[in-house]
């Protein structure tokens, strides 16, 4: 049984839902695991999800209550 | 540990929030979501206007500094641009009106696909696509939930296309447009959980699959191809309640699931696994999507399987990961931010008209979660039972 046999449906993530690269999710992965972040006495920060690819409009859209904004543009 | 709760401040721009031994930064409005150390996240929560901090505890249990960021020092500095160049720091977008689209998005069209749904004691659902292949693949996910022909429906869903692409609307307001197939498949799906489902009951959608075992949800999340599914079905095969597949809805209290039994789409390569568990997956009709075929299976039908309803009280969280190369199987327990990471990053994502991270790190610090790679399907229930104490 191959692992592509198993795939899910096939399934867009936006680029701020997805780990850009596998560089970024193994800088990440390491810095977690060793529990340097929490460790470290200077100030420090991961981001997880940048807030930049889903420009949201406060608007009455049910849409934007559902979270699903990234996938596409609203009709507002 | 803050108190779980789910009335956070709603009028606030961005929470600070703790999660295991770190704390998480999360903007309400554009979803920006970061993990900080003790010494960001205090000098944070001095600084940040519309900052809620009703959840946040400094780990040395300081007071939170009176003095504001003087930008002094390059760490503050960087991380103030690092906070800035992604958003965390962005004006607040001014409200304006959204008014419905006309005129009617499928005019032209004809509907391949016209049904009510309901789940539970939910509001009606009335769906409508105009896309045959993506009508097949709705129905074929919705078949557990469809209503009567003569429920009348409280709300209106429709999938509509033109030659390019497809779009999602509710109650003839765009949620989505200018998707492909395959993601319109899922929006649609997103966006019928909640209107089926009560809408101030859930605060995040995962992408897991879920079973009850012994009265305590275990939920399986993780990327696509990692075998959740395959998972889900053979523990529902060998007795356990189906929750959910695929879209998990997460409770407000962050200490419980919805279950929202879709029909659970089992891949080609799957088949002969659950074969000995749903002998009438060799007779489901057939779908293709890419290069992958998709059958879904039912499982409450006749009985067959226990399906949940309303709320079950979370267990345990494990990210499987399929790795038929390997010969051992390996569970490995993860922090609560390495948990909310692989969430993140894997399509999970907060809902709810007051967006609150406090769910989400809720169900994080209080569930045990771990990372399990099984070459067989054997191997995989063995360790998922192993992890829920089932004997």
């Amino acid at each position: 049984m191959s692992k592509s046999e198993q795939d899910d449906l096939p399934r867009h993530e936006g680029p701020e839902t997805s780990v850009k690269s596998e560089h970024d999710a193994s800088r990440r992965e390491a810095l977690l695991k060793m529990g340097g972040l929490a460790a470290s006495v200077a100030p420090a920060m991961l981001v997880l999800t940048s807030g930049n690819a889903s420009a949201v409009p406060a608007c009455d859209n049910p849409a934007w209550n559902l979270g699903l904004q990234r996938a596409g543009h609203s009709g507002c | 540990m803050p108190a779980p709760s789910s009335s956070a401040n709603p009028a606030s721009l961005a929470e600070l929030v703790n999660v295991g031994e770190s704390f998480c930064l999360f903007r309400r409005d554009n979803h920006a979501l970061a993990l900080l150390n003790d010494s960001a996240a205090t000098m944070l929560a001095s600084s940040f206007d519309g900052l809620d901090t009703s959840r946040f505890e400094p780990r040395d249990g300081r007071a939170h500094p009176s003095k504001k960021i003087d930008g002094a020092s390059p760490c503050t500095e960087a991380l103030m641009t690092q906070l800035r160049s992604e958003g965390f720091l962005a004006a607040p977008a001014p409200h304006r009106p959204c008014l419905p689209l006309l005129p009617e998005p499928h005019l032209g069209h004809s509907l391949v696909l016209d049904e009510v749904y309901r789940f539970a004691d939910g509001p009606p659902v009335r769906l409508k696509c105009v896309d045959e292949q993506l009508a097949g693949l709705l129905a074929a996910a919705l078949t557990p939930l469809r209503a009567a022909e003569s429920a009348a429906h409280e709300i209106d869903m429709l999938v509509s296309s033109d030659e390019r692409s497809f779009g999602v609307w509710r109650q003839r307001v765009a949620i989505a447009t200018g998707l492909d197939r395959v993601t319109a498949r899922r929006i649609c799906l997103q966006a019928m959980s909640m209107a089926l489902l009560p809408p101030d009951g859930i605060a995040a959608l995962l992408h897991a699959s879920c079973v009850a075992l012994q009265g305590r949800a275990l939920v399986l999340a993780g990327a696509t191809g990692s075998g959740k599914s395959t998972l889900t079905m053979a523990l529902v095969g060998i007795g356990a309640t189906y929750l959910a597949d695929d879209l998990t809805p997460l409770h407000r209290s962050g200490k419980s699931v919805l279950s929202f039994p879709l029909a659970a789409s089992v891949k080609s390569g799957s088949w002969s696994a659950l074969q000995a568990y749903f002998p009438e997956l060799q007779d489901l009709e057939t779908y293709r999507v890419g290069e992958l075929r998709v059958r879904y299976v039912d499982p409450s039908p006749a009985g067959s399987a226990p399906v949940g309803t309303g709320n079950v009280a979370v267990g345990a969280l494990v990210f499987p990961a399929f790795t038929p190369g390997d010969s051992e199987t390996s569970l490995q327990r993860l922090t609560p931010e390495e948990a909310l990471s692989l969430l993140v990053g894997s399509g999970s994502e907060v809902v709810g008209a007051n967006r609150s991270i406090v769910p989400l790190t809720t169900f994080l610090n209080e569930t045990p979660a771990w990372r399990l790679a099984f070459p067989d399907t054997a191997s995989g229930l063995q360790a998922v039972q192993k992890i829920m104490g089932a004997p």
